[in-house]
């Protein structure tokens, strides 16, 4: 729970967590020394130099630090533990649903925990998503349609046999699906940041939500074309949100894009922890306004109301939680005790 | 002889496709040596992932460029620190297409890829001549100017004109002074009562370009240890 100065309240759900191991020890070749390298270079680009960390650090932290920066010193009520398997380039993946399912373990009530599924897995990928689904009682799955598997550069939610997987989510509840696009696709000669397979799939499944992360960077408009014809279609603002600090004014414009297309109710927060802190980002957000010439050019404002939506009242929504009954659950848990004291 | 600043001239009208802007402008020529005749330049990008067709355009469009020059000898362009760096690099070198240059990867050329920005590097550059038009004219007039009726609207300076005019003459539309000023992406006359609406969309596509272009430029300078000098200039305007 934010408090701002003004005294409005803020339940926080982070819509896009991550336990990530991208440890030396743990990466297999050097595209696992790439990917985490270029996620520092995301981490330590975008966020105030006090907020930096270490790369070693940043490679694996431990689930101490997790909690202390979500739920002590960053805001957060609820955190969305979303999976990036990369098992071609980590030995014992990037960050899986077994592993994350460790902190859900211990705090039941702090995180949502996603899976995730594969359509190059087939019809034994299939089994096992189901039985994760009844394992861990999973409401929603992130696909990162780039991943690499064997010569296989990505794939698309157009794939028949993607649609049979999203077909299996609707039929077991699993309702919100997380969209991460990019850098590769097949063929490689395709746009890799393309994102009409979403429109598609919105289409032919209309109970899933589709939540596309980072608004569909760098084809924001693209993805807003799609929103804009697909009701179940949302954003989440993964990447977008750091903006705020070293370039506020773009932060500006393409929030005011997006809200002008789709308006208050489909935009999610997230950190992307451990990429940044949500501390920063939840307190330049709440303070921020959008600049009159854009505000007015564009027609909307960022009121306090759409802030508590973005922020965590649309993500409660999506994951069946009530925000005030949440909220007094979580009143005198560990986390709250620290802050507290 | 040629000499290390002809070579820079050249590269300074090589462009980041989908970014639609200088690679000289982004930072991403890393160096420039010339020996004699022959010429070697290193290409950098803002990630280790950036996609390998993106990548292989600017290799291949600079190698062209540079290969233009007066009495050059050989040419090598080097894409580093890249996750197909080695592949593009040879590619290139050896005159491999995209699709020889990843056989397994790809099933056609990068054409289509080419127009789908370009396309859109036109609605970016045509936003505020004709947003600027539309102010000065009225909606009416400016979907029928004429290239022949004169130069830039009021407020729009000359290299954003120019800029504009190179976006359509890329496009092979027609550029004679009969031909409208202001068309679609696709050539087609644009109607009044259409015109804020298509304007608005416009902007969208330029609001998403920029934020992409000062993304870009941000994880270069993040991962070459330069953030100090990104963090005090936007490259976008």
């Amino acid at each position: 729970m934010y408090r701002s100065a003004a005294g409005d309240e803020y339940f926080v759900v982070d819509g896009h967590v991550h336990w990530w191991d991208g440890s030396p020890a743990n990466q297999k070749n050097e595209y696992g020394k790439g990917f985490i390298s270029c996620f520092y270079d995301y981490h330590s680009g975008l966020s105030p130099a006090e907020y930096v960390w270490p790369r070693e650090k940043y490679e694996k932290y431990d689930k101490e630090t997790m909690f202390q920066d979500m739920f002590v010193d960053g805001y957060v009520d609820v955190g969305i533990l979303q999976p990036t398997y990369l098992t071609d380039f980590y030995v014992n993946g990037f960050n899986t649903t077994a592993r994350d399912a460790e902190l859900k373990n211990l705090h039941p009530d702090r995180f949502v925990l996603n899976s995730a599924w594969d359509p190059r897995d087939g019809d034994r990928g299939l089994a096992e998503f189901e039985e994760k689904v009844a394992t861990y009682g999973i409401k929603g799955v992130k696909l990162y349609t780039a991943e690499w598997r064997g010569d296989s550069r990505g794939w698309s939610l157009t794939d028949p046999m993607a649609e049979r997987y999203l077909a299996k989510c609707q039929e077991l509840g699993v309702k919100n699906i997380h969209v991460h696009k990019g850098p590769t696709i097949w063929p490689l000669n395709k746009d890799a940041f393309d994102v009409a397979d979403i429109d598609h799939a919105a289409t032919n499944f209309p109970e899933l939500n589709f939540i596309v992360e980072h608004v569909g960077m760098p084809r924001t408009e693209d993805f807003c074309w799609i929103a804009v014809q697909e009701p179940n279609v949302y954003g989440g603002l993964a990447v977008l949100m750091p903006f705020i600090h070293p370039r506020p004014r773009y932060f500006a414009e393409v929030m005011a894009e997006l809200l002008f297309w789709l308006g208050p109710d489909r935009l999610l927060f997230s950190s992307d922890y451990a990429l940044w802190h949500p501390k920063w980002l939840i307190e330049k957000f709440v303070d921020f306004e959008i600049p009159e010439d854009i505000a007015s050019q564009v027609g909307v404002q960022l009121s306090v109301e759409t802030k508590q939506k973005i922020l965590g009242l649309n993500a409660a929504k999506l994951y069946d939680i009530d925000p005030e009954a949440h909220a007094a659950k979580l009143a005198d848990d560990v986390f709250s005790k620290m802050v507290a004291a | 002889m040629i000499s290390a600043e002809q070579v820079w001239t050249v590269l300074a009208d090589v462009r980041d496709p989908e970014l639609d802007r200088s690679v000289v402008e982004l930072d991403f020529v890393q160096s420039v040596s010339v020996e004699g005749d022959d010429a070697t330049v290193a290409l950098r990008l803002p990630t280790f992932w950036c996609s390998p067709s993106f990548a292989y355009m600017m290799v291949s469009d600079a190698r062209d460029a540079v290969s233009a020059l007066d009495g050059v000898g050989t040419v090598h362009i080097d894409l580093v620190d890249h996750h197909v760096g080695a592949i593009v690099t040879e590619g290139v070198r050896s005159g491999r297409t995209f699709t020889e240059t990843f056989p397994d990867h790809a099933d056609g050329e990068l054409g289509e890829l080419r127009r789908k920005f370009r396309l859109k590097a036109f609605l970016v550059r045509q936003e505020p001549v004709l947003r600027a038009a539309r102010d000065a004219f009225g909606a009416a007039r400016a979907v029928e100017l004429r290239l022949g009726d004169g130069s830039a609207p009021v407020g729009i300076d000359g290299e954003e004109w120019r800029e504009y005019l190179r976006r359509r003459r890329e496009l092979d539309m027609d550029d004679g002074p009969d031909a409208l000023v202001f068309t679609s992406a696709q050539g087609e006359p644009l109607d009044t009562e259409g015109l804020d609406h298509f304007i608005r969309i416009s902007r969208s596509v330029r609001v998403s370009l920029m934020a992409n272009t000062e993304f870009c430029t941000g994880l270069l300078a993040a991962r070459y240890d330069e953030l100090e000098h990104w963090q005090h200039a936007e490259v976008t305007r």
